[in-house]
């Protein structure tokens, strides 16, 4: 009978490190730019800017309708060729599999974030805009200074849950034949043979970054809701 | 506005001026040819039933509601759809509303500085000596670092005091809606 034999994970250590760097960077950047990508969505919505506001509406069904792993191949293989057509010589200008995943997650992202803070903007109480309005602030101020930052407070806890499940969707980029943490434990383990111990780790090491991450959303949904019952 | 066009209230000295004002909600009238004059200095108070359009008048002279005939003039400046019309109007008018609407994410003395800083380009810490000066007027000037929702005082102080503290020195008036809900007291742990 086979048993388990951890003493590889000696020696793979920083390669299973590099990994988990790259799965990091990637849900750093894909929350970065979804997040500011997608608070410009939702304003656009809110205020209901005509043609622009359907625009987006029709994007982000569209992307909340298929999967992450198509949009991944959409982008990787199709934009290269409207790229191509659009520079005029027809010829495919390829973009790489690590701007493909940097740029598709955040697209992403800021579809699902955009929802959120839509939302939390409709959720914002009315006597808080008159009363920006009673104060003479101007539109940038009172959203700057006065909503979004409460909107942001209230839709944290939901944010960073969506954000624990684009940090394990990071896990997709091995379509792209990029290597993230779970990319980095599949050749270690076709290597060495040990299949078993490497993705037992990775899963280990996949569950203490998402149940950390949860406590924490436990922990601001608690905070907040001290903070808005009287 | 040039002098002789005002209203002849305005130019006896009149402060807040609503002449045969109506609104109007779809078919539904809340303001039906209303006349009020308030003098500088004096103090008034609306009585009326529920649904007699009260509130819908003191919206209405600061601009948060819009009138639909006939006129408002609030210190000399009638209230039209020019922005720069009722944005100085809302500078020099006070506002309580019924539910306070503080602003949960900023402690009281931060409520009482967000205008004066923004609106008339205070710098912190010019906005944050009024502010203290204000909150002691009320008596909750060790409130202020609290967050709204922490106060043991009800929030009518606070929402009074950022009121007050975003019009100017020379503010002509503050509309407050059920002011006897300044008397009620409420215990945070």
């Amino acid at each position: 009978m086979n048993t388990l034999d951890f003493s590889i994970l000696a020696q793979s250590w920083p390669y299973l490190w590099s990994g988990l760097l790259f799965s990091l960077a990637l849900t750093a950047a894909a929350f970065a730019i979804g997040m500011v990508l997608g608070t410009c969505l939702a304003l656009v919505q809110h205020f209901e800017i005509p043609l622009f506001a359907q625009i987006i509406r029709g994007y982000v069904a569209v992307i909340r309708s298929i999967p992450l792993i198509l949009v991944l191949f959409w982008f990787f293989f199709l934009v290269p060729i409207v790229l191509g057509h659009l520079s005029g010589n027809g010829r495919p200008i390829p973009i790489g599999a690590t701007y493909t995943a940097f740029i598709t997650f955040g697209l992403f992202e800021a579809a699902y974030y955009s929802e959120i803070i839509r939302v939390g903007l409709l959720a914002v109480n009315k006597g808080q805009f008159e009363a920006c309005q009673a104060l003479a602030l101007s539109t940038y101020d009172t959203y700057r200074h006065v909503v979004l930052p409460q909107v942001l407070r209230v839709a944290s806890p939901i944010i960073l849950s969506q954000t624990i499940i684009l940090f394990q969707d990071t896990s997709l980029v091995y379509v792209l034949s990029l290597t993230d943490l779970l990319g980095a434990a599949s050749k270690l383990a076709q290597l060495n043979g040990r299949l078993v111990e490497m993705y037992l780790v990775v899963a280990v090491a996949y569950l203490a970054i998402s149940s950390a991450a949860s406590q924490c959303v436990a922990a601001l949904r608690k905070r907040y809701a001290l903070a808005t019952s009287r | 506005m040039p002098r002789e066009n005002l209203s002849h209230a305005t130019q006896r000295g009149a402060i807040v001026v609503v002449e045969n004002v109506v609104k109007r909600f779809g078919a539904f009238t809340a303001l039906n040819d209303v006349n009020l004059e308030v003098g500088k200095g004096e103090k008034i108070v609306l009585c009326g039933p529920s649904g007699s359009g009260k509130s819908t008048l003191i919206r209405c002279i600061n601009h948060i509601e819009k009138h639909d005939e006939d006129r408002i003039i609030v210190d000399g400046v009638e209230l039209s759809n020019r922005i720069a019309d009722i944005n100085s109007v809302r500078c020099e008018v006070g506002m309580v509303f019924q539910s306070f609407n503080l602003f949960p994410h900023l402690t009281v003395a931060e409520n009482c500085m967000l205008a004066p800083m923004k609106v008339r380009g205070l710098s912190q810490a010019e906005a944050r000596d009024r502010a203290l000066g204000l909150l002691r007027k009320v008596r909750i000037q060790d409130q202020a670092d609290k967050y709204p929702h922490n106060c043991r005082v009800v929030s009518s102080n606070a929402s009074r005091s950022r009121g007050r503290c975003a019009c100017s020195p020379r503010s002509c008036c503050s509309t407050n809606r059920h002011p006897l809900s300044t008397l009620r007291w409420s215990r945070k742990c």
